[in-house]
């Protein structure tokens, strides 16, 4: 509990500093409102805007996602072991390496497929 | 009050208050990053309870990952930024949401050692269940037990104990396998014609958004460079 003591601190300190920052830009801000349309308009390079800013990203992005997901379960698992490692000497080393062992098949397998590889999934 | 009081009454606002926000907006897109502050809270109640391990995996894997492929799949889905759902039945699904919780807390909570429920004619259907035989059967734990200083070190030791947790260890890692066996399948190669097809479809779909969103019709042609650059995804 008291090892997370900082983080609570550095999340107390985080949120007081936007606002800080908010509060600063509100008080001493120019208050004018805007008439022309042009300064209401996002920034875009000093280009026309083309479109709404939220577009749609390839769907492509979903299995890279999915594969995160599953790789960072198998990174919380090594996170506990790691604590362990010096006492659990050889054995442990050998039980991890087999469980990666399972997970890098799966690994080596959808590299062959090409699920890594952007272009040659549609093709 | 103790640090650990005001550490828990801040968290605790903190994650009402962003669910809440999670479950009544109509921007999906604003729900699932409130979502984030749900899931950072509850890790904060995790280190509250002294398991900073569990803190660990649900920063990495809620926040890390699964917030992630949500916020992906809403900006993955055609017109779901755009939509502005209406839900007309949110007040009574609250209201009936509250009532179960309420009947679940008292028939399987701790308030059973005080109030028996069993008796009452319609619930004791509910005590007949199976759930109810586990529920019924926690052993609710009020006295305030210490966790050991090495529970990490333990936890990782269990892990790679033949004894104890080495066989379903090794057996995450083949569900894992399966699961990205099926990710692959879902994202799997399909005939040239299917996609075509497809995209011609998005393509016109994009083109009547873009024209019912372009502001001023009377706005001067873009350089041909600019409009590329967005339909090259």
């Amino acid at each position: 509990m008291n090892d997370f003591l900082p983080i609570f601190v550095l999340l107390v300190l985080a949120s007081g500093l936007v606002s800080l920052v908010l509060l600063i830009s509100v008080l001493f801000g120019p208050r004018r409102r805007a008439r022309n349309e042009t300064k209401l308009q996002p920034y875009e390079s000093g280009m026309r805007p083309i479109g709404p800013a939220q577009r749609r990203l390839p769907v492509r992005f979903y299995l890279i996602a999915v594969l995160f997901i599953l790789f960072d379960i198998e990174v919380v698992f090594f996170f506990p072991w790691a604590v362990a490692l010096r006492e659990l000497g050889w054995a442990g080393l050998l039980s991890m390496l087999i469980f990666i062992g399972i997970l890098e098949a799966g690994h080596f397998w959808l590299w062959r497929r090409g699920a890594l590889e952007w272009e040659k999934m549609d093709k | 009050m103790t640090l650990q009081q005001v550490i828990f009454i801040i968290l605790a606002i903190a994650v009402i208050g962003s669910a809440l926000f999670v479950v009544t907006t109509s921007n999906l897109f604003r729900g699932a990053l409130m979502l984030i502050v749900a899931f950072f809270g509850v890790a904060g109640f995790y280190v509250l309870l002294d398991n900073g391990l569990f803190a660990v995996a649900q920063v990495m894997i809620y926040i890390g990952a699964i917030s992630i492929l949500i916020i992906f799949s809403v900006m993955l889905t055609r017109g779901m930024q755009a939509m502005i759902p209406r839900n007309a039945q949110a007040g009574s699904v609250a209201i009936a949401a509250a009532l179960l919780f309420l009947i679940l807390l008292l028939a399987f909570g701790p308030f059973r050692l005080v109030v028996d429920l069993s008796g009452v004619p319609i619930l004791s259907a509910l005590f007949r269940t199976e759930s109810a035989r586990v529920l019924g059967g926690v052993p609710w734990q009020f006295a305030n037990r210490e966790v050991p200083e090495t529970y990490i070190a333990d936890f990782g030791r269990a892990l790679v104990d033949l004894n104890q947790f080495l066989l379903p260890f090794l057996l995450v890692a083949f569900l894992v396998d399966a699961v990205l066996a099926g990710a692959i399948y879902i994202a799997r190669q399909r005939k040239p014609a299917e996609v075509i097809a497809e995209r011609e479809a998005i393509a016109k779909e994009e083109a009547e958004e873009l024209a019912a969103l372009q502001p001023q019709p009377t706005a001067p042609t873009l350089p041909q460079g600019a409009i590329a650059s967005t339909a090259d995804h």
